[in-house]
């Protein structure tokens, strides 16, 4: 798995372009998604699924289809009402502001409470030195944190799921 | 594969019993939603956040147990339960559970 964003991009969009015969990578990649395979083809396509992009991010579209339509679901009329609400350009509105308001506010609130602590003359080198070094092995900790979902998502077969 | 929470499979013979399948899954929105949904506690109503959250934990544990009665070469899995603990704020967990069979 060596593919780099934008081949992977390209990768995701043809394989989930159904071409008008399906191939023979298609027909396998619905055939394990459904769980129709023999052990050992299982077995075959597996091995595939760790080694290609394509064929890998193939399976997850199929999931991704099996898993949708078997929680497919009727909307109630509060779905409705939610998600005419949703598009009002007020409601969107707010909901953009408020979250940009508040990320920025929060952000802003701590950074200052970081920089008070780190002007704080009262406070001796080594613990602003541990400080530095707790924020920042946070910081990294949840960036690699968000590496890993964002690689996942593609493959990740259960985002659709509506309840 | 059949699954069923019935002890058998009405119209079909269980020939061979072979063992507990099971399959969990813990999974949990991201900050944004966990707000959204703390700010939808004062207000009351359904927590759409949460309700997804819940429907995509139960899909991934019941796909994991399916995955791992077919491991087991079996045709049907009998008596399947759900069961739901919380391991950690603002996530979930599911476990399904159940028997794997083999049928005539």
């Amino acid at each position: 798995m060596t593919s780099s964003k934008p081949e992977l991009i390209e990768t995701l969009v043809n394989a989930t372009q159904p071409s008008p015969e399906p191939t023979e990578d298609e027909l396998l990649a619905m055939a394990y998604a459904d769980g129709e395979l023999a052990p050992e083809a299982r077995r075959e396509a597996a091995k595939r699924i760790s080694t290609e992009d394509a064929f890998a991010l193939r399976v997850a579209h199929y999931q991704r289809l099996d898993v949708t339509t078997r929680s497919a679901i009727v909307n109630e009329p509060q779905d409705t009402a939610h998600d005419k609400l949703a598009a009002e350009p007020l409601q969107r509105a707010a909901i953009g502001l408020g979250w940009m308001s508040a990320t920025l506010g929060f952000i802003a609130f701590y950074a200052w409470i970081f920089y008070e602590i780190l002007q704080n003359e009262e406070m001796t080198g080594t613990p602003k030195i541990f400080l530095l070094s707790a924020a920042g092995g946070l910081f990294l900790l949840f960036i690699s944190v968000l590496r890993n979902r964002l690689r996942e998502i593609p493959y990740d077969p259960y985002t659709d799921i509506k309840r | 594969m059949i699954i069923t929470t019935c002890d058998n499979v009405p119209g079909r013979e269980i020939t061979s019993t072979l063992g507990l399948c099971r399959g969990s899954a813990i999974r949990a929105r991201h900050l944004g939603k966990d707000i959204m949904a703390s700010l939808k506690n004062m207000v009351g109503g359904e927590m759409h956040e949460y309700s997804k959250l819940l429907a995509e934990t139960r899909e991934q544990a019941l796909d994991r147990m399916i995955e791992d009665a077919r491991g087991q070469g079996a045709d049907a899995v009998v008596a399947v339960r759900y069961a739901s603990t919380s391991i950690s704020q603002g996530a979930a967990e599911f476990l399904a559970y159940g028997t794997a069979v083999k049928l005539a």
